[in-house]
C-alpha cells in the first residue's frame, strides 16, 4: 500500500544547490513528459512516446532518489507502472488515464517550483493527494509489473500465466553538450560590457583621422625644416649651425618614417580589435539569447487545458521555434503571448458546433509565428474563429467618445480593430474566468511598450475568418538604435523604432492657434518647453521635428537639431534609481557624454495626460529599515493605486516630510538614527504633521501600548502585513479610495 | 536620537561654497576631474543636477549646496571642482566639492532635531580640525532622498 512516510522532509544536510539541481532535473523531465503525453493523446500510438516517458519518469524517479524523498520515489514509481501498463497493451490509452498522468505530473511541476523553504511544509499539506492519485495509478495498471531501480526499463508481460520479462533498450541518447551554470546578472555585465566595446570600436576610427591630421602636420614641419637647412646652406650659415640644421633634419625624418609605421601598425592592430570585439559581441549575444521555443513549449499544454475548460476543439501551430531571441525579451513575452491566446481560445476559436454551422472543420487552429526582419523580431498570433465584431467595436467606442461617428465613417476595419488594445474596452457580453474584462489586450500593448514592442491587429489573411495579432519588437534590449538629437545643448536619443519620420518644417508654414502651433494638422510640441527649460514665444528656421503617433493622432516633436542614427549600448538606471519620467534608458557617447534615450511611450502618455488635479493619487510614507518590508509594502500600496514613498529611518522619514506632504504613515519602531517611537513624537510635536495618522508596525508586540499612547492610530504585527485584512484597514483609513 | 559617535572615525573633508564637509571614507569610492553632467528632463528638484559618467555607468550627480545651503543662483561646478563618488546602502551617487581638504580621523558629536522647525538634516554629526568646523554628511540619507525623488 503506497503511503507517504513521515521522513518527506528534506535532509537538513541537502544545502540550495542540490537541491536547485534536483527542481532543475525535473522541470527538464516533465517538459519531455508533456510534450508526450500530448502526443500520446493526439497521435496514434506509437511505443516510441511511452519509452520516451519511461524513460523521462524514470529520471524523476532518481532525482527524488538522491534527494531522499522517498515518497516521491514511490510516486513517480507508480506513474512507471501504470505507463508500463499501456505499453503493454499497445494501444492509445483513454482519455482518463492521460489525464491521470497529466495530473500526476503537474503535481510535479508545482512541487518543482517551490523554494527549499517551503518544499517540506507543502509536501505535507498534499500528503492525501498524492496518496489517492497514486493508488488511482496504480489500479489503472493491469499488469504486474517490475521496474527496476536503475538502468534500462524492462516490462512483464503477462501470457497465458507467463510472465516474459523483455528488455527495453533505451535508444542512443546523443552525449549532451557540456554545460555550466552562470548567474544571470554575470551574463548580464558581460553584455553590458561587451556592448560598450562595440559602442567605443568608432573612436578608434576617429583617433586614426587625429594620427592621419598629425602625419599631415608633421609633413609641413618636414617641409620647412627642410627650407630651414637649405637656407643656412645658402646663406653660409657658420658650419656648427649648418651641422644642427641637417640633424635636426635628419632625425625628424627619422622620426616622421617611424610615425608612419606607428601608424600602420595601430591601423592593424585597430583592424584586429574590431574583429575581435565583434566575435566577443557575437559569443556573448549567443549567450544572451534563446531559442523561441523555450516559452512556447508550455503553450500546447495551456491549449489543451483550455480546449478541455471550454469544450473546444483546437490545434496549435508554432512555427520559427528556432529564432534566436535575447533571453530578457523572452521572458517578457510569456505573460503578453499567453493572453493572446487565452483570448484567441475564449472569443475567438467557436464551439464543435458553431464551427460546423459555419461550415468549418471541426477543429480550430491556432498558429504562432516567429520571425526576424530589418533587424527585429517578429511574432504573429493568429487564429480562424470567428473574428472581432466591427460593429459592436464601433459602437464602444463611440458609447467611449474615443471617436465621433464622423471620424468613424473614415475609419478602415482595421483602424477600428486598434480600438481593442484600449483601456477598458471590451466587447465581450460576459466575463469569464480567462478574459472578458477588457485589460488584456490593453495590459499586452503595455507591457510590450515597456521594452520598446508594439502590437497591431488585422484580419487573418488566410482564413476566412479570425484575428491576427503582430508584435513587433527588439531582438536585444542592450544595444538600441537611436535617432541622436540635441535639446537645450544636450543629447537625446530616440528609439528609432518608435519614430513614425523625422521633418524639417520651415517656420513660416507653421501656424498658431492660441497656445499652440500646428503644422498643417500636426500638432507641434516643443521638446524645450515640455523638458522644463524654456517656453518659444517665436519660432525662426527650419524646425527640426521628430513624429510618432499616439492612438489618436500624430505629434510632432520639435527638437533644437537632430543628428546621426546610431546604435548604443543602453544603461539601465531603473535598478539604481527608479523610473526616471520619459527616459527608457541612458547612454554614453564620444568624450564620456552622458545621452538620455527619451521613451517614447511614456512621453506620448504624458502629453496626453488629462488626470484631474483632484484625481491625484494619495501619498504614503513607508519608514522601515529592512528594504524586503519597505519594498512589500510598497508592491502591496502602489497595487491598490496608492502613491508611496519610502524612508530607511526615523530621520529619513523627517527629511521626507519636509519635501512632501503624506496621507498616511507607517512606520517601523527599531531603526539606526531615529526609531519609530521618537520619530512619532517628533511628528505629535509638530503643529503641521500632528494630523497625519501614523500606523507603527513591529516584530512583537512589546512596543504596541507605548505606541498608541504616543499618539499611534493603529499598531501592526509585521506577520500581518501581507493580509488582506491589512490592505482593507488602509482603504478604509483613508475612506475607501487611493485617489483624494 | 542616536548618541554621538564615540570611536574616532576617518572622513574625507571637502569645502562647498564657504563650508565645509566630510563623508566617512568608507562611503567614499573615488574623487574625479570634473565632467560633463547631463540634467534629467521632468524633475522638479534643483538639487538633482543631472547624471554623469563614471567607470561606463551613470550616476546620479547632486548639488551639495542646494541640498545643504540653499543658495539662490545656480550651482555650477568650476574646473577646479573634484567629482567625489559616494557609495550608500546599494545607492552611488556623485557630488562636487570646490576644494579636496585632507582626511581626518575624529569622534563626531551629534546633530539633534527641532521638532518645531521642519527643517531636513542631513548630518552624522560634526568634528573640528584646524579651527574649522566640518559637518559630516550622511550618505544614507542623502541616497534615499535621491531615490525617493524617482518614486
Amino acid at each position: 500500500m503506497f503511503s507517504v512516510s513521515s521522513a518527506h522532509n528534506l535532509s537538513p544536510l541537502l544545502d540550495e544547490t542540490m537541491y536547485e539541481l534536483f527542481c532543475g532535473e525535473l522541470k527538464s523531465q516533465l517538459k519531455i513528459v508533456n510534450e508526450h503525453l500530448l502526443a500520446l493523446e493526439n497521435e496514434s500510438f506509437s511505443s516510441s512516446h511511452v519509452t520516451a516517458l519511461l524513460r523521462a519518469v524514470h529520471s524523476i524517479k532518481g532525482a527524488a532518489k538522491v534527494v531522499n524523498l522517498n515518497d516521491l520515489v514511490q510516486f513517480a514509481h507508480s506513474m512507471e507502472e501504470a505507463l508500463i501498463a499501456i505499453q503493454n497493451l499497445s494501444q492509445k490509452p483513454s482519455e482518463d488515464k492521460v489525464n491521470l498522468l497529466f495530473k500526476a505530473s503537474d503535481l510535479f511541476q508545482q512541487l518543482s517550483s517551490l523554494s527549499r523553504q517551503d518544499f517540506s511544509s507543502v509536501l505535507t499539506q498534499k500528503k492525501t493527494e498524492i496518496e489517492s492519485l497514486a493508488q488511482t495509478l496504480r489500479t489503472t495498471s493491469n499488469s504486474v509489473v517490475v521496474v527496476p531501480s536503475t538502468g534500462s526499463s524492462f516490462q512483464m508481460t503477462s501470457k497465458e500465466g507467463v510472465n516474459q520479462i523483455e528488455e527495453i533498450s533505451f535508444e542512443d541518447v546523443e552525449e549532451a553538450p557540456q554545460t555550466i551554470k552562470l548567474n544571470a546578472e554575470t551574463v548580464n555585465n558581460l553584455m553590458a560590457l561587451t556592448s560598450d566595446l562595440l559602442v567605443e570600436l568608432p573612436t578608434l576610427d576617429s583617433l586614426k583621422l587625429r594620427f592621419q591630421r598629425d602625419k599631415l602636420a608633421l609633413n609641413k614641419m618636414e617641409r620647412y625644416l627642410d627650407k630651414l637647412r637649405q637656407y643656412l646652406l645658402e646663406k653660409g650659415a657658420p658650419k656648427g649651425l649648418q651641422m644642427i640644421g641637417n640633424n635636426l633634419n635628419r632625425d625628424f625624418l627619422s622620426f616622421t618614417s617611424e610615425f608612419e609605421n606607428d601608424i600602420s601598425h595601430y591601423d592593424q592592430i585597430s583592424q584586429r580589435f574590431a574583429h575581435l570585439t565583434e566575435q566577443l559581441y557575437l559569443n556573448v549575444s549567443i549567450n544572451r539569447l534563446l531559442p523561441f521555443e523555450d516559452i512556447v513549449e508550455s503553450f500546447p499544454r495551456m491549449i489543451r487545458d483550455l480546449s478541455h475548460q471550454l469544450g473546444k476543439s483546437v490545434q496549435l501551430d508554432i512555427q520559427g521555434k528556432d529564432v534566436l531571441v535575447d533571453r530578457e525579451v523572452l521572458e517578457k513575452l510569456i505573460a503578453p503571448l499567453s493572453q493572446l491566446l487565452r483570448n484567441a481560445m475564449d472569443h475567438g476559436i467557436e464551439t464543435p458546433i458553431e464551427r460546423s454551422v459555419a461550415k468549418k472543420k471541426q477543429q480550430g487552429l491556432i498558429v504562432i509565428t516567429a520571425y526576424h526582419r530589418g533587424g527585429r523580431l517578429f511574432i504573429s498570433v493568429s487564429d480562424d474563429g470567428r473574428g472581432a465584431d466591427i460593429a459592436k467595436i464601433r459602437a464602444k467606442a463611440l458609447e467611449k467618445g474615443y471617436v465621433t461617428p464622423q471620424e468613424g465613417d473614415h475609419l478602415t476595419d482595421e483602424e477600428w480593430l486598434q480600438f481593442m488594445f484600449r483601456p477598458q474596452f471590451s466587447t465581450a457580453g460576459k466575463v469569464s474566468e480567462i478574459s472578458g474584462r477588457g485589460v488584456g489586450l490593453n495590459s499586452v500593448k503595455n507591457t510590450l511598450a515597456e521594452f520598446g514592442g508594439t502590437i497591431t491587429a488585422s484580419n487573418n489573411p488566410k482564413s476566412e475568418s479570425g484575428l491576427l495579432f503582430v508584435l513587433n519588437l527588439p531582438i536585444s534590449l542592450s544595444v538600441i538604435a537611436v535617432l541622436l538629437t540635441e535639446i537645450s545643448g544636450e543629447s537625446y536619443g530616440f528609439p528609432l523604432a518608435g519614430i513614425q519620420e523625422v521633418l524639417s518644417v520651415p517656420s513660416h508654414s507653421c501656424k498658431r492657434k492660441g497656445e499652440n502651433w500646428f503644422f498643417e494638422d500636426l500638432p507641434l510640441l516643443f521638446a524645450d518647453a515640455i523638458f522644463g527649460k524654456m517656453v518659444p514665444h517665436k519660432i525662426n528656421g527650419d524646425l527640426s521635428v521628430i513624429c510618432f503617433s499616439n492612438q489618436e493622432k500624430k505629434i510632432g516633436f520639435v527638437v533644437d537639431q537632430t543628428g546621426i542614427a546610431k546604435e548604443v549600448a543602453a544603461i539601465d538606471m531603473t535598478r539604481t534609481y527608479g523610473k526616471i519620467p520619459c527616459i527608457a534608458a541612458g547612454a554614453i557617447v564620444e568624450d564620456l557624454h552622458p545621452l538620455l534615450i527619451v521613451d517614447i511611450e511614456s512621453l506620448v502618455k504624458l502629453l496626453q495626460d488629462t488626470t484631474p488635479i483632484d484625481k491625484k493619487r494619495k501619498n504614503i510614507l513607508v519608514v522601515d529599515d529592512s528594504r524586503h518590508v519597505r519594498y512589500v509594502l510598497k508592491d502591496l500600496l502602489d497595487r491598490k493605486g496608492y502613491c508611496v514613498k519610502l524612508a530607511v529611518n526615523g530621520l529619513d522619514a523627517w527629511n521626507a516630510l519636509c519635501d512632501h506632504s503624506f496621507d498616511l504613515i507607517i512606520s517601523d519602531v527599531m531603526m539606526p538614527r531615529l526609531d519609530g517611537l521618537e520619530f512619532l513624537s517628533l511628528i505629535k510635536e509638530n503643529e503641521g504633521l500632528k494630523t497625519i495618522p501614523v500606523i507603527i508596525i513591529s516584530g512583537n508586540d512589546e512596543t504596541e501600548g507605548e505606541s498608541l499612547k504616543r499618539g499611534a492610530v493603529h499598531f501592526f504585527r509585521k506577520s500581518v502585513l501581507t493580509k488582506i485584512s491589512f490592505g482593507e484597514f488602509i482603504d478604509q483609513l483613508l475612506e475607501g479610495s487611493p485617489t483624494i | 536620537m542616536e548618541n554621538s559617535v564615540d570611536h574616532p572615525v576617518s572622513v574625507l573633508t571637502f569645502r562647498v561654497g564657504e563650508s565645509w564637509f566630510a563623508f566617512s571614507t568608507d562611503t567614499v569610492v573615488k574623487v574625479i576631474s570634473v565632467r560633463p553632467i547631463h540634467s534629467i528632463p521632468l524633475l522638479p528638484y534643483l538639487f538633482i543636477q543631472g547624471v554623469v559618467c563614471v567607470d561606463g555607468q551613470l550616476k546620479v550627480c547632486v548639488s551639495l549646496k542646494h541640498l545643504l545651503l540653499n543658495p539662490i543662483e545656480r550651482d555650477v561646478p568650476s574646473l577646479e571642482s573634484r567629482l567625489l563618488v559616494i557609495y550608500s546602502d546599494a545607492v552611488q551617487f556623485a557630488c562636487y566639492a570646490d576644494e579636496i581638504g585632507p582626511i581626518v580621523s575624529s569622534s563626531i558629536s551629534s546633530s539633534n532635531i527641532d521638532s518645531k522647525q521642519l527643517k531636513p538634516l542631513f548630518l552624522i554629526g560634526e568634528i573640528k580640525h584646524d579651527q574649522r568646523r566640518i559637518s559630516v554628511l550622511d550618505p544614507l540619507l542623502i541616497g534615499s532622498k535621491i531615490q525617493r525623488c524617482f518614486q
